[in-house]
C-alpha cells in the first residue's frame, strides 16, 4: 500500500473498495482515448480515485471553444498540447499516479499496440472513425472499453467486455454515418460532459473491482427529463467486429 | 390510432406511420441516431419502409459527441 493513504480515507470506507480494493486501483492501469468534455472529467476522477497508471491519447491543442467544458485547461495554456498539460496537472494533483502519454493520432496498428498495455480503455472521443477504429482495437485486444458520448442535453454510456463477448458499438452502429458528427455540428454543455466523462470514470473504477457495470446495456441520460435510463443492449446478428 | 413504446414510453402514433414519418413529426434528425425496432437494430436505409404497427417498440438512441 502506498504512502499518503490520508488522501484516499472516505473511499476506503466504502464497502466495494476498502484497502484490498484501493491496492487493486493502485495496480491498475486505465487509458483514456480523448482528453476533452468527456476525458477531462474521466481523468480527475480516476486520478482522484488513485487508478496508479494512467494512460492520455490525444494529439490536439487547446483552443478557446474547448475552455466551455475542458475543465484540465485554462485560457493561458491555449495553443498548447493537450497531452502535456493534462500529464503535468494530474500528476500534480495526485503524486500516487503516473501518467503516460501518447500524442499522436491512432491508427489501426498503434492502437491496437497500445491498447494491450492497460486493463480498461475509455472512449472519450468526439467522431466516429476514432469510435470505430478503437471498439475494433478493443476487441481485438481483448481489452474492456467504455464508451461515452454526449449530445445538446443528453449523455450516453455503455461499457464493452470483449473476452465477455459483448454487444459492441458497431452492434449499436452498424452502417457507418455519411456525414461527420461532432460536438460542432450539436453543440455540447460542459456540465452534461462533466456527469457522461465522471461515469466513465466510475465504469473503469467499477471494471477494476470486479462490480456491476454497463455491459450489454446502455445508460441514458437526458438533462432536459431529469430521468437516467438503462435498456438492454442487443448483441448484432452477423456484426463484423464481435460475432 | 396505434400505441407504440418509443425510448420506454408509450406514444400514440397514427396507422400506416413509417419510421422515417415518426422521427420527421417528433423533429428528431434522423443522421446521426441508431434506430432499434422490437429489439433490432435497423439499417438506415430501412427507415423510410418500416410501417408502425401496434405495439411495437422503438429505441432511438444517439452516440454522438464528446469532445
Amino acid at each position: 500500500m502506498q504512502n499518503d493513504m490520508e488522501r484516499y480515507q472516505r473511499q476506503l470506507l466504502i464497502k466495494y473498495i476498502g484497502e484490498a480494493g484501493q491496492q487493486k486501483l493502485f495496480n491498475a492501469k486505465v487509458l483514456v482515448c480523448g482528453a476533452g468534455g468527456l476525458g477531462s472529467p474521466a481523468l480527475t476522477y480516476l486520478a482522484a480515485a488513485g487508478v496508479g497508471n494512467i494512460g492520455l491519447c490525444d494529439f490536439d491543442v487547446v483552443f478557446p471553444s474547448n475552455l466551455n467544458r475542458q475543465i484540465l485547461y485554462t485560457p493561458a495554456e491555449l495553443g498548447k498540447q493537450k497531452a502535456a498539460i493534462a500529464k503535468t496537472k494530474l500528476e500534480k494533483f495526485n503524486p500516487d499516479i503516473k501518467v503516460t502519454t501518447y500524442s499522436e493520432r491512432l491508427n489501426e496498428s498503434s492502437a491496437g499496440n497500445i491498447f494491450k498495455n492497460y486493463d480498461v480503455v475509455i472512449d472519450a472521443l468526439d467522431n466516429f472513425p476514432s469510435r470505430y477504429l478503437i471498439n475494433e482495437a478493443a476487441y481485438k485486444s481483448s481489452v474492456p472499453l467504455v464508451c461515452g458520448a454526449v449530445c445538446e442535453l443528453e449523455g450516453i454510456l455503455t461499457t464493452i467486455i470483449p473476452k465477455e463477448n459483448t454487444s459492441c458499438f458497431q452492434c449499436i452502429y452498424p452502417v457507418k454515418p455519411s456525414v461527420a458528427l461532432t460536438s460542432k455540428t450539436f453543440g455540447i454543455l460542459g456540465a452534461i460532459a462533466g456527469i457522461v466523462g465522471s461515469l466513465e470514470a466510475l465504469e473503469a473504477i467499477k471494471l477494476i473491482l470486479g462490480l456491476n457495470c454497463l455491459k450489454n446495456k446502455v445508460l441514458i441520460f437526458k438533462g432536459i427529463e431529469n430521468t437516467y435510463r438503462v435498456k438492454d443492449l442487443v448483441k448484432r446478428k452477423n456484426c463484423k467486429i464481435c460475432q | 390510432m396505434i400505441t407504440v413504446k418509443v425510448n420506454g414510453k408509450e406514444k400514440k402514433v397514427k396507422e400506416n406511420t413509417s419510421i422515417a414519418d415518426f422521427l420527421q413529426s417528433n423533429n428528431i434528425d434522423p443522421v446521426g441516431v441508431t434506430v432499434e425496432h422490437n429489439l433490432e437494430v435497423i439499417n438506415p436505409t430501412s427507415i423510410s419502409k418500416i410501417i408502425l404497427k401496434e405495439g411495437d417498440t422503438l429505441e432511438v438512441l444517439r452516440f454522438v459527441g464528446g469532445g
